[in-house]
């Protein structure tokens, strides 16, 4: 028996006359993640997206991969069968045998392409929906809210049939929405604010701050580690490691210790927003939660805000820690991000960070040290590491 | 690169590579099989038995090979509180035990044995403490010999007297890891019942180990199988790394007091580079502590400064690598430093291979980083 997987598009079905240009897009991106699964032709109709193995495929892996592209509402594996009644009705009960015994209700939907076909849509659901009772006494038809929809359809080679539905990804696809540079620190938030960002559509590159040796190179492997996984979500992209040491010696030697944590966050800042222009990202994204840590006060968020040339994109600003624990769970990140290999940058955390500064007394803190020079040296220290989702594992 | 993380695995002599190479090639068979090729095999264990047997004046028979150092502590201890449950139920050990004694000790703790830590200031068991906790009811003491952090020494004999006034029935484990051909001894001036060795901190390679155990000690089998090792250590015998253990061992006896003092000679010699920054290194080991481990604290994070020093290829370590990956507590803090010092700790430990240059160098980086790093 040949299976295929049928994807549903999301909202981008509700775009107008650049559609295709978002269609477009999400099929390559489809094609980008199933090519390790095997070989596939992708075809697409109307709403709806059909990925049909040529040869021996992957499947599962294939359905794996397919749940993190963003664009996909739902996907479902759907039987192929005949386009004929006969074959469809005995085909359809042994098809969809496991979701019928687990329900008590259920529906079928039918669907035809082919006009030809000798049943109306309405025609194939009520003999199907007959014949399925007749196999499964135990099941009720419950046409509003039932246990499982069995599908139909009929198109135009074959028919294809399937039940049970599984949630896609959802959002938007990936490079629809323009490029950002999101600034990845190794700890929970930050890969959720990309994932997010992603989800709708941003193409994302990453930025990390490495100071060695007060950071170690395991943690840097875990920021790579934290981008592969983010990877599998927003495809392929850059990661920028600018060299940070000099810089956070010198704010820790000039600058008054309260305000340290802030005059880093502004320099991070302007580092990471001059390096989305030398790569043509149009805004930045951070992990940052108002009030969640003494440097995302609203006073530090707007501090950190005036050092910054483009937008600053938030996407968990308004969410609890455990709600951003939840994502992180749900992305794969959570295990990655609570490694303990940071703890040498408490060497830099002030004892007393000052929480309500102004934006002046920060900006003055920082004036206390000439960092123009050693910014300009970060930047030319940046190394530039590629990650692609299928290479490791 | 210049290493000098020893206490955590030694490189092999060459020697050993070459026994456990010739081994695996053409000395393969099943040690317990009956035909001549098995009793070859047979042969190598004998023989290695009796190397270990002889650097501890022992007798063959009370030398069992196990996988390493943490088998053979759990054996020990889940071995003897198994065959002692009837006789008592207090288990006494120091607080600055490795965690394959710290762990099992909890474990026995939650099979309904009573598990007093002794305060170990400095490494050392505090003795008063020690006398204080022993009574009838303890059927286990475990001390280790040297602290593998600070290199200091315990009085094993000591412990011994004790013990014997106050629990003569209980048995003296002594986790000998860090003191086995590092520092001088024998089961005479290292009176426990069970001591416990591993082949991969003497130059050996990783995967085998020994107990020995006092003939008429008392101890059960805590894993079954084939009967291997009299019963005590079911399993096929790791056959090239136990001969490539007493290969290493015979050159290790052999060589001992040149050994020790070509370590103490490199422990002193870094030493001497470090006191002349009185403001920047305080030494952490005692006076009298293993020549092969010397634990510094410097004014650095002691991560920062591994790190740093391994931007050089110099390698040390902070805590004990087998168990820097948890969080627990450290067994400088437990050793009663303070979090500024346990902190701040370093371990630099010495192997055959170290040379005077490299204690120069490694003297002089840290010099460089404790002067140029951020201080903790």
């Amino acid at each position: 028996m040949k299976e295929i997987i049928l994807l549903k598009m999301g909202e981008l079905v509700l775009k107008g006359l650049n559609r295709k240009s978002f269609e477009n897009k999400l099929i390559a991106n489809v094609n980008r993640v199933i090519k390790p699964c095997g070989e596939f032709t992708i075809t697409h109709a109307q709403s709806a997206v059909y990925v049909t193995p040529e040869g021996d495929c992957d499947m599962d892996r294939a359905v794996e991969a397919l749940c993190r592209v963003f664009g996909i509402a739902s996907l479902s594996r759907a039987g192929e069968c005949e386009k004929d009644m006969e074959k469809i009705l005995p085909f359809t009960a042994d098809y969809c045998r496991g979701e019928l015994s687990r329900a008590r209700t259920f529906k079928v939907e039918s669907k035809r392409s082919d006009k030809q076909f000798p049943l109306k849509s309405p025609e194939i659901a009520a003999e199907a929906g007959g014949y399925l009772l007749e196999k499964f006494p135990h099941l009720r038809v419950d046409v509003h809210s039932p246990d499982v929809i069995v599908n139909i359809e009929i198109r135009d080679e074959m028919a294809y049939v399937h039940a049970g539905r599984i949630k896609g990804a959802g959002g938007m696809p990936v490079g629809t929405n323009g490029k950002a540079m999101l600034m990845l620190s190794g700890g929970i938030d930050s890969p959720v604010a990309g994932y997010m960002a992603a989800k709708r559509g941003v193409e994302l590159s990453c930025i990390h701050y490495f100071s060695y040796p007060y950071t170690s190179n395991q943690a840097l492997e875990k920021v790579k580690e934290l981008a592969h996984i983010l990877s599998r979500y927003a495809g392929r992209m850059n990661l920028y490691v600018v060299p940070f040491t000099t810089i956070q010696e010198h704010i820790k030697k000039y600058c008054p210790d309260e305000l340290t944590t802030l005059v880093m966050r502004r320099i991070m800042m302007e580092i990471a927003c001059a390096q989305a222009e030398r790569v043509g990202a149009l805004a930045v994204v951070t992990g940052e939660s108002i009030g969640q840590v003494a440097s995302q006060t609203m006073h530090a968020l707007a501090s950190t805000d005036s050092a910054a040339t483009m937008p600053v994109l938030r996407p968990v600003i308004g969410m609890d820690k455990t709600e951003i624990v939840e994502i992180s769970r749900k992305i794969g990140a959570f295990e990655t991000s609570i490694l303990p290999y940071e703890d040498c940058c408490t060497v830099f955390t002030p004892k007393h960070p000052k929480t309500r500064p102004s934006v002046e007394e920060v900006k003055e803190a920082e004036a206390m040290f000439d960092f123009a020079p050693l910014i300009e040296e970060a930047m030319l220290g940046i190394v530039k590491i590629r990650i692609n989702p299928d290479e490791r594992e | 690169m210049i290493y000098f993380d020893n206490a955590a695995t030694t490189r092999p002599y060459d020697a050993a590579i070459e026994k456990a190479a010739a081994l695996m090639r053409e000395g393969y068979a099943n040690p317990s099989a009956i035909h001549s090729f098995g009793t070859a095999a047979e042969g190598e264990l004998k023989a290695a038995r009796n190397v270990i047997a002889r650097t501890l004046g022992a007798k063959p028979e009370e030398i069992f090979f196990t996988s390493g150092g943490t088998e053979g502590n759990n054996i020990s201890l889940l071995g003897t509180a198994d065959a002692k449950r009837r006789a008592g139920n207090r288990v006494v050990i120091s607080s600055v035990e490795h965690a394959s004694v710290e762990n099992t000790a909890k474990a026995l703790e939650a099979r309904g044995f009573e598990v007093i830590c002794i305060p170990s200031p400095k490494g050392e068991i505090d003795y008063a403490a020690l006398t204080e906790a022993l009574n009838e009811k303890t059927v286990l003491v475990s001390v280790m010999l040297v602290n593998n952090e600070l290199g200091t020494i315990n009085d094993i004999a000591r412990v011994k007297r004790l013990a014997d006034e106050k629990c003569p029935r209980a048995t003296l484990h002594c986790d000998a890891v860090q003191g086995y051909l590092k520092i001088k001894f024998s089961i005479k001036t290292v009176p426990a019942d069970i001591l416990t060795l591993s082949a991969h901190k003497i130059h050996a390679p990783k995967g085998a180990g020994a107990l020995y155990i006092k003939r008429g000690t008392k101890i059960n089998a805590v894993t079954f199988g084939g009967g291997q090792e009299s019963g005590l250590r079911s399993g096929t015998q790791n056959t090239p790394a136990i001969a490539a253990f007493a290969e290493a061992a015979k050159i290790g006896y052999a060589r001992l007091d040149a050994r020790m003092e070509h370590a103490r000679m490199i422990k002193e010699r870094i030493i001497a580079n470090l006191s002349a920054h009185p403001e920047l290194f305080r030494i952490n080991s005692p006076e009298n502590s293993s020549p092969f481990i010397l634990n510094v604290s410097t004014p650095v994070m002691s991560e920062t400064m591994l790190h740093y020093l391994e931007g050089f290829g110099i390698y040390i370590s902070v805590g004990s690598a087998c168990s820097s990956k948890h969080k627990s507590k450290s067994i400088l803090s437990r050793a009663g430093f303070d979090e500024k010092t346990y902190k701040t700790g370093v371990r630099i430990s010495i192997g055959d291979f170290n040379t005077p240059e490299e204690a120069e160098e490694l003297a002089a980086r840290m010099t460089e980083g404790a002067r140029t790093l951020i201080h903790a």
